[in-house]
């Protein structure tokens, strides 16, 4: 088979098992579907060019990863430059790029709720980990950093999610939830954000 | 609260489980045509470069002739001619598509396994640089026009609203359907899909004299392809069909070409029903892609 083929059948593999993750990934780190489709292509567009230093089997995901950080991160610092884009853009991923997502599910909101709240690392090694599947072994091939590091990151992550959701659920539900509360004990209901940066 | 039911809720809200998670990512199967073919025509091995992918049908007619000629060398002359049914079947594409094919219809449906994914069939026909795309969603439906650099797009009650010419402000479904368009227009698509099926091809003559060629990437079972030769020597009608998973659900794409080189010239709609007429399009995804994306 000629070497033209063979590279392009191992690209096609490669595209079709990660495209989903990938677009998955852009999609919930970047802030506009724009910003997203011209990542996406530019993960693959370098994956075709360096296809000869794209590690063989289970290893080419972490990789794929691992470039499609870099790519945002310098899109984000591309785009951090224009002026005009200052306001929408900012240096942290967000998680909100597909519109209106879980639209009416309470248990949904609350999490992105949350999510919102989490420190940008938090957010991105438990994301990595709980919607993109990563092990903490990938995460530290994205991240660049020991996969003891990329482990203790993600146990403190999973501990903020779980303990700013529980309070803020335990307010969502309390008593009277949803009314304006009386005057003067507003102070008293901590936001998501409180509650997580106090962890 | 159990300590795990905050991450099983957190899984739950993962964007892939969301209703139109697909549509995007459907949208990238161009995208792998479109790299493909690019390093075919012109390898590059230094600067990185950005790809054209959002540009519009139309002008790059050369373009994709250059591509023709740089993929039917690099593929098809390595692929052997043994007389198998691949072979019978890159010759077929080699037929049809020789020179750009100037008008085609596009059908893509996608069905869900029922576990949440919002089943829709998308029509796009295209004859020169006229397009229509005809949109069945869960949400509703959407149709749009564009004849003669004019864009239509139809608004609740079946009247249509009509933009004078000028490119920048096309929705994103309208560059996806050219994006779309321009590759079949090509012929990338089909050939990326019948590279992967090299051995297994399977060939099936017909009564009406067709020859109907049927098979499974060997390397990706979940995808599959059939090709209908007319007698003529050209495809008549192709389809690919894709099962995709995400780890939680499962569904289905198939994408279905057809009337290749037959299919009618666009019209807008009539003048009766122009209920509207506006210079700028609403839609502003250079401006605002966030507006743009949901439109589509």
């Amino acid at each position: 088979m000629a070497r033209d083929e063979e590279r392009r059948l191992r690209f096609d593999a490669l595209f079709r098992e990660n495209i989903t993750g990938v677009a998955s990934y852009c999609g919930w780190r970047l802030r506009s579907s724009g910003d997203e489709q011209d990542a996406v292509a530019e993960v693959f567009m370098t994956a075709w060019r360096r296809l000869d230093d794209v590690p063989e089997g289970e290893a080419a995901r972490p990789w794929i990863y691992a470039t499609a950080r870099r790519v945002m991160a310098n899109q984000v610092r591309a785009n951090a430059r224009r002026a005009r884009l200052h306001e929408k853009l900012s240096a942290v991923p967000v998680v909100e790029s597909r519109g209106e997502p879980n639209n009416g599910d309470p248990a949904a909101e609350l999490v992105y709720e949350v999510l919102h709240c989490l420190k940008p690392l938090d957010r991105e090694v438990l994301l990595l980990a709980e919607w993109e599947g990563l092990s903490p072994v990938e995460i530290a091939v994205v991240m660049h950093c020991p996969a003891v590091t990329a482990r203790g990151r993600l146990h403190r992550a999973r501990r903020r999610f779980r303990s700013a959701y529980h309070e803020s659920q335990a307010h969502t539900d309390a008593p009277g939830a949803g009314h304006e509360l009386p005057d003067g004990t507003a102070h008293l209901i901590q936001s998501p954000r409180q509650i997580a940066s106090q962890k | 609260m159990p300590s795990t039911e905050s991450l099983e809720d957190l899984r739950r809200a993962n964007p892939r489980n969301q209703p139109g998670f697909t549509e995007p990512v459907n949208e990238y199967e161009s995208l792998r045509a479109q790299i493909v073919a690019t390093e075919v025509a012109a390898p590059r091995r230094s600067t990185p470069r950005r790809l054209p992918h959002r540009r519009l049908i139309g002008v790059s007619t050369a373009g994709a002739l250059l591509v023709i000629t740089a993929v039917l060398s690099g593929v098809f002359l390595s692929g052997g001619s043994t007389p198998s049914a691949y072979a019978a079947a890159e010759k077929a594409v080699a037929a049809t598509f020789a020179s750009t094919v100037d008008s085609g219809t596009i059908v893509t449906r996608v069905y869900g396994d029922g576990s949440g994914f919002v089943s829709y069939t998308e029509t796009t026909r295209w004859n020169g640089s006229d397009i229509s795309v005809d949109g069945r969603y869960s949400g509703g439906s959407l149709r749009l026009r564009l004849v003669d650099g004019d864009f239509y797009e139809q608004v609740p009650g079946g009247q249509w609203t009509h933009y004078a010419g000028g490119a920048s402000g096309y929705p994103r479904t309208l560059k996806k359907a050219f994006a779309l368009a321009q590759a079949e227009a090509a012929g990338t698509m089909v050939r990326t899909y019948l590279a992967h099926m090299s051995s297994g091809l399977e060939k099936n003559d017909n009564a009406d004299g067709s020859t109907t060629y049927t098979g499974t990437d060997p390397d990706s079972p979940r995808v599959s392809i059939e090709l209908k030769v007319s007698s003529d020597g050209l495809i008549s009608h192709w389809s690919v069909e894709e099962r995709m998973s995400n780890g939680y659900t499962t569904w289905m794409a198939t994408r279905d070409y057809s009337e290749l080189g037959s299919t009618p010239a666009i019209t807008a709609p009539d003048a009766g029903t122009v209920v509207e007429s506006k210079q700028a399009p609403a839609h502003a995804p250079a401006a605002n892609p966030d507006a743009a994306a949901k439109t589509s």
